[in-house]
C-alpha cells in the first residue's frame, strides 16, 4: 500500500516528458503516442499548455483491443508511413503507454523498421505511463539529441560568437511541466543576456535543427532540470562542455550564481564548489522546499543568501545524488511527503499548493505551482524567481 | 560476449540440450550464464544438482527494490551461473510480460556487466507466443537463434514458427537464425525430414543428437550427461554440439 495516494494525483507520466521534450522539434516532427487516446489527451489537454491553442503534431495511433491482442504492428507502421507521406517531417518519435507496455509492443523494433522504411530518423520510446516525465525528458535528450550531435558532421554547422559577450550558453532540461507559464525560461534568458552572455540554444522554445546541433559550439550548459543533468555530462565528456545547475533565484544568490557561472566558463579547470559547505552548517533548518530537484536547490540557496534561512530539499520525480547536498531527499510517495511536510521542525514548506492538503496542522505554506503535479489547477500559483522577484514572493 | 536464445516446441528436450552445452561450453574454459525463460522455472536444475533456485520474479515480488544479484543468480556446475526468470501462477497474471520484467531487472542491476560471461544462454519456452516471448531475440538481448526439433510434426511446426518470427524481426536488426539442432526420436526417415524442414526454412541443421538413456540416466542423478556421464558417448555429442554452436556463432 505504500504506493496508494489519497490526497495527490500522479505527477506526469514518462510519455508526457517524451512528447514535452520533442517540442524543440516543432512541426518538424511528429510524435505518435501508441494508445487508445487517454494518454494522448492527458498531454495535449492537461500537460503542454505550449500546444494548448494551435495545431499540435502529436497524434495518438488509436490503439485497439484487438490490434493489442493481435500484436498488429503492421497497422502502426502503415498509418505512420501514411503520416509521414503527407506531413515530410524531418524525424517521427513513437512513444508507449501502458497498454504497449503490458502486451510487449516492441517500441524500438518497429522505430528500426520504419527508419528502414522512410529514410528517416525513427525513434522508439518504450515508455509505460509508470515512469516520471524526467525519466521521459531524459530519454529524449540521451536517444535523439546525442544522436544528432554523434552523427552530425563536424563543418554541418558553424556558431558565430557576437563579440564583446562573455560567452555563449545553452540551457537545458526547462519544460513547462516544470516551469508552467511563469515566464521562468524567459526571465532567464534575459538576465543572462543582461549580464553579458549569448544564450544560444534554449532547449524550451522550437529549436531550428541548426539551432539543435549548435548546442556543441557552447561554453557552458546551464542545467534547470535534473532531467538535463546526463546530457550535460555527454556534452562535457565529448565536447568539453561545462555545465552549470540551479537558477539565479533571489538578487542575493543571483549574483553568486553568475559569478559561479563565469567561473565555470574562464576556469575550466577549477575544483567543483557547488557542494561545497556554504556557512549554512550551524544554522537550524527552518523549511522545507518540495518540488523538481534542481529548481527546488535554487529556492534554498536562493532563501539562504537572502535572509540566511537555512531549508532542505524534498526531491519529488526523481533524484540525481550528483547535485545532492545534506538535507536533501528523494520523495518518492505519498507518505513519504506527507511525513516530511508534517516535520514540526520545519516552520515553513515551500511548495505544489495541493501539498496542502497533506498537512496535518497548519504551518506557514508558500505555494510554488509544479506544472507536472497540479496542471492548470496550479497555475494561480505559478511564479517566477529569477533575480529580485524570489525576495517580492516569499519574505521569510 | 555470444548471446544465444534456444527456442523449441515444449518437451521438446530444449532445457536438457540447453544444460548440456552450458556444461560443456563451461568445460571448454568459458564462462556461462543460464536464464530460463519458462514459467515452470525449470531450466537450470540440472546444472544447479540442488532444489529449484529462486525466480527473479518471485525475488521481486518478495523482495521489491531491495533485490540484488546474489538473490537471483547461482553458481551452477563449473563456471555457469544460473538465472530462473519465473512466472505467474498457471492460469493467471501474464507469463510474457513477466519474462519483459525479468530481463529489465537483470539490465538494471547491470547482471551482464557484474559477472561478464563469454557465452549467455536463454532457454525460451515453446513458441515465440507473444511479445514477452520475443524478449530474448529483441533488443540485443540474443544475437544468435537455435531451434531444438524432432522430425515429429508438431515439433517442425513450432520450428518454422520461431524461424518466421526471427526472420520478420530481421528487418529491425535483431537476431540471427543460426540452425536446428534435432533431437532424435527415432521416428522413420527423420533426419531426411527435418532436413528438408530446414531448406525450406531456410536455415541448417548444426547438430543431431542421438536418443540415448544417459539422459535419464544422468537426470536421475539431477546432472547433466556432460558431469555424470562425461566419458559417455551422449557427453561427446554435447561436446560437439557445443563446438558447433559456436562455429555457428562465428
Amino acid at each position: 500500500m505504500g504506493k496508494l495516494r489519497m490526497v495527490l494525483p500522479p505527477f506526469s507520466p514518462d510519455y508526457s516528458g517524451v512528447c514535452s521534450a520533442l517540442f524543440s522539434f516543432g512541426k518538424r516532427g511528429i510524435t505518435v503516442l501508441h494508445d487508445a487516446a487517454g494518454c494522448t489527451g492527458n498531454y495535449t489537454g492537461y500537460d503542454e499548455p505550449r500546444w494548448y491553442h494551435s495545431k499540435s503534431p502529436v497524434y495518438c495511433s488509436g490503439l485497439r483491443e484487438i490490434d493489442a491482442i493481435l500484436g498488429d504492428d503492421e497497422k502502426l507502421m502503415e498509418k505512420v508511413i501514411e503520416a509521414e507521406e503527407t506531413l515530410k517531417p524531418e524525424l517521427i518519435a513513437l512513444v508507449g503507454s501502458p497498454v504497449p507496455m503490458v502486451v510487449g509492443t516492441d517500441m524500438e523494433g518497429i522505430a528500426a523498421d520504419l527508419e528502414g522504411r522512410t529514410g528517416i530518423p525513427v525513434f522508439g520510446f518504450d515508455t509505460t505511463g509508470l515512469g516520471s516525465y524526467q525519466q521521459g525528458i531524459e530519454l529524449v535528450y540521451r536517444k535523439v539529441l546525442c544522436r544528432m550531435l554523434s552523427e552530425m558532421e563536424e563543418k554541418e554547422v558553424a556558431l558565430e560568437k557576437s563579440a564583446g559577450n562573455k560567452g555563449v550558453v545553452n540551457i537545458l532540461g526547462a519544460t513547462p511541466l516544470d516551469f508552467g507559464g511563469s515566464g521562468t525560461v524567459e526571465e532567464l534568458c534575459r538576465l543572462l543576456e543582461q549580464d553579458g552572455w549569448q544564450v544560444q540554444t534554449v532547449l524550451y522554445q522550437e529549436s531550428s535543427r541548426e539551432q539543435i546541433l549548435q548546442i556543441r559550439y557552447a561554453d557552458c550548459s546551464v542545467v534547470v532540470s535534473g532531467a538535463a543533468l546526463s546530457f550535460a555530462n555527454y556534452l562535457k565528456q565529448n565536447f568539453g562542455i561545462p555545465y552549470i545547475t540551479k537558477l539565479p533565484f533571489g538578487e542575493a544568490y543571483a549574483k553568486v550564481w553568475l559569478r559561479e557561472l563565469e567561473a565555470c566558463v574562464f576556469n575550466k579547470d577549477r575544483e567543483d564548489t557547488s557542494k561545497e559547505a556554504k556557512g549554512w552548517e550551524k544554522e537550524p533548518v527552518r523549511g522545507l522546499v518540495l518540488g523538481e530537484q534542481i529548481q527546488s536547490e535554487a529556492i534554498r540557496d536562493g532563501l539562504w543568501e537572502a535572509y540566511k534561512i537555512r531549508a532542505d530539499v524534498g526531491a519529488v520525480c526523481g533524484f540525481y545524488p550528483e547535485t545532492a547536498q545534506n538535507g536533501e531527499v528523494f520523495l518518492e510517495e505519498e507518505a513519504e511527503i506527507e511525513q516530511a511536510i508534517n516535520r514540526e521542525s520545519y516552520e515553513f514548506v515551500v511548495g505544489d499548493p495541493l501539498y496542502q492538503g497533506l498537512l496535518r496542522k497548519p504551518k506557514r505554506f508558500i505555494p510554488y505551482a509544479h506544472y507536472a503535479l497540479s496542471s492548470k489547477m496550479g497555475q494561480k500559483w505559478e511564479d517566477c524567481l529569477i533575480g529580485s522577484r524570489l525576495e517580492s514572493k516569499i519574505q521569510l | 560476449m555470444i548471446k544465444i536464445a534456444v527456442y523449441g516446441k515444449g518437451g521438446i528436450g530444449k532445457s536438457t540440450t540447453t544444460s548440456n552445452l552450458s556444461a560443456a561450453l563451461s568445460d571448454m574454459g568459458l564462462k556461462v550464464m543460464q536464464i530460463g525463460c519458462d514459467p515452470k522455472a525449470d531450466s537450470t536444475k540440472n546444472l544447479v544438482s540442488t532444489e529449484r533456485i529462486p525466480t527473479v520474479l518471485d525475488q521481486i515480488k518478495s523482495k521489491g527494490k531491495s533485490i540484488s544479484l546474489d538473490d537471483i543468480v547461482f553458481p551452477g556446475y563449473g563456471k555457469t551461473f544460473c538465472v530462473e526468470a519465473g512466472g505467474p501462477t498457471p492460469g493467471i497474471g501474464c507469463a510474457g510480460r513477466g519474462i519483459i520484467a525479468a530481463f529489465e531487472e537483470l539490465e538494471r542491476l547491470h547482471a551482464y556487466e557484474q559477472y561478464e560471461p563469454d557465452v549467455v544462454l536463454y532457454d525460451v519456452l515453446g513458441d515465440v507466443v507473444c511479445g514477452g516471448f520475443a524478449m530474448p531475440i529483441r533488443n540485443g538481448y540474443a544475437e544468435h537463434v537455435f531451434v531444438v526439433t524432432s522430425g515429429e510434426m508438431m515439433s517442425l511446426y513450432a520450428a518454422n514458427n520461431i524461424a518466421s518470427a526471427v526472420k520478420s524481426f530481421g528487418r529491425r536488426g535483431y537476431a540471427r537464425m543460426e540452425g536446428l539442432i534435432l533431437n532424435s526420436r527415432n521416428i522413420e526417415n527423420e533426419e531426411q525430414i527435418v532436413q528438408r524442414a530446414a531448406v525450406e526454412m531456410e536455415t541448417k541443421i548444426v547438430k543431431i543428437m542421438p536418443r540415448s538413456g544417459d539422459v535419464q540416466a544422468a537426470e536421475n542423478t539431477r546432472k547433466t550427461v556432460v558431469e555424470a556421464l562425461p566419458e559417455s558417448d551422449m557427453a561427446k555429442h554435447y561436446r560437439e554440439l557445443a563446438k558447433n554452436v559456436l562455429e555457428a556463432c562465428g
